[in-house]
């Protein structure tokens, strides 16, 4: 197969290749990996898709993601070809009118995409569900986060001080990719739950945050242990509490059975968070963005900012708050705010590869 | 090494100077364009540019479009007026 994009001749040392894409402002500063015609056929042989096949135009710069370039940006990455339906899902979703990536990419905010990928692709490929499963160590996780971060880049044109003009950012901006762990929970996984059928693959994005640890235990029941999620949730500086938009929190296998045995739904989960995940008037008026009616068109019409012991949430409704379960054994949550105006969650079925289509 | 071009090959290099010379050397007589991202602050802050504008650089013509909110990006439609008459423009401002 090949598709359209120009071919460069380079010296053959992979380091004279990374530092001449430096130079030319392409990629996120880590060696990468070149992108030979070999290695874009070898990963474009994982999907039916033509080469030449436009995916969208990337915002806010305004590249084509043509399938190749998208190929092209995964070889970098330094995916494996069987990722590469993985890393289309992820960059289709972002690009929903829904995700506003426009926003997220160019906000002084630190919003990023984190992927959630979830059904059987998280064993097929080997993605890290368990242990770290923010942390690097795992190829799956690592490439294709990295591999949607370059596409954004690359494509996107979301240079830091250029179009992405994020005060902070964070690390996830370089990688941000996690799997859900169905194995510790007791809930339908996360892509069946925002309507995908059963025993199919998808990614969700989300745009978030850094994830913040939430320690907690269970000792005292569910309430008692959502509580410090929820405190560490409607904090003072968090721009859900003045924007609304949507949050995460993600379970650990200790809480999501300690909950499920409980006889807690998910949905009993974001009720309750709502319910509690607030601060109210009186709070927020010690707060520096308390200001000038920095939140109206965002909060509910029932919020009296008057009323200094009116709770405002962080979110409009329960459903706003997104609960995933992944990581490994121990005492933890984390929670990712949201930026309040975008990264709204969009999921995507992961298409089968060719391969797997013969079967 | 035969390596393929990873980026938006239909527009300009990141690298590259985006401005196509059209920087202007002197400001007297040409028009300030601004769009409106609806920031708080934005209003008071493009009115003391504009005004310090005209007054220190002869400055002579205003033209704003503005955001339809915060976060979504302003279309092509809407951008024409400042396309068409503006010489530099403030396309946002953050907080």
């Amino acid at each position: 197969m090949t598709g359209q994009a120009t071919r460069l001749e380079m010296d053959a040392d992979p380091q004279l290749v990374y530092e001449g894409f430096l130079e030319q402002g392409w990629g996120d500063g880590l060696p990468i990996i070149p992108p030979t015609e070999e290695r874009v056929a070898a990963m474009l042989a994982a999907t039916t898709r033509r080469p030449e096949a436009s995916i969208g135009t990337v915002p806010p710069g305004g590249g084509v993601a043509t399938v190749e370039k998208l190929a092209i940006n995964a070889v970098m990455a330094g995916c494996r070809p069987e990722y590469f339906p993985v890393v289309l899902a992820a960059l289709e979703a972002v690009m929903d009118r829904h995700f506003n990536l426009n926003g997220v990419q160019a906000t002084t905010h630190g919003v990023t995409p984190l992927i959630v990928v979830g059904g059987p692709v998280v064993k097929s490929l080997d993605f890290n569900c368990s242990t770290n499963v923010f942390g690097g160590g795992n190829r799956a996780n690592v490439t294709v986060g990295r591999a949607l971060r370059l596409a954004m880049l690359n494509l996107g044109g979301a240079t830091a001080g250029k179009l992405d003009m994020a005060t902070m950012g964070h690390p996830g901006k370089i990688s941000y990719c996690i799997a859900e762990n169905q194995d510790e929970s007791m809930w339908p996984p996360f892509h069946v739950s925002r309507g995908l059928p059963e025993g199919s693959s998808a990614v969700t994005v989300f745009g978030g945050e850094g994830p913040h640890s939430v320690v907690s235990n269970f000792l005292r029941g569910p309430r008692i242990l959502l509580n410090s999620a929820a405190s560490t949730m409607s904090a003072l500086g968090s721009n859900n509490m003045y924007l609304m938009g949507e949050a995460m929190l993600v379970v650990g296998p200790m809480f999501a059975r300690d909950l499920g045995k409980a006889g807690w739904s998910r949905e009993d989960v974001q009720e309750y968070l709502f319910s509690t995940a607030r601060k109210s008037i009186g709070e927020l008026k010690q707060a520096a963005h308390f200001w000038k009616g920095s939140w109206k068109g965002h909060w509910p019409d029932w919020v009296d900012p008057t009323d200094d012991s009116c709770t405002v949430p962080i979110v409009a409704k329960p459903g706003d708050i997104h609960v995933v379960v992944a990581g490994g054994e121990g005492r933890f949550f984390a929670a990712i705010p949201g930026w309040g105006l975008g990264g709204f969650a969009v999921t995507k079925a992961i298409e089968p590869s060719p391969k797997e289509e013969e079967r | 090494m035969i390596v393929l071009h990873p980026g938006a090959e239909e527009l300009p290099s990141p690298t590259a100077d985006r401005s196509g010379g059209r920087w202007p050397v002197d400001l007297t007589g040409t028009t300030f364009g601004v769009v409106g991202n609806r920031k708080f602050a934005f209003d008071q802050f493009v009115d003391l540019v504009a005004r310090k504008l005209k007054e220190q650089t002869g400055v002579s013509g205003y033209v704003r479009v503005d955001k339809p909110s915060v976060a979504e990006t302003v279309t092509d439609d809407a951008l024409a007026p400042l396309v068409e008459q503006a010489h530099f423009a403030v396309t946002g401002l953050g907080d």
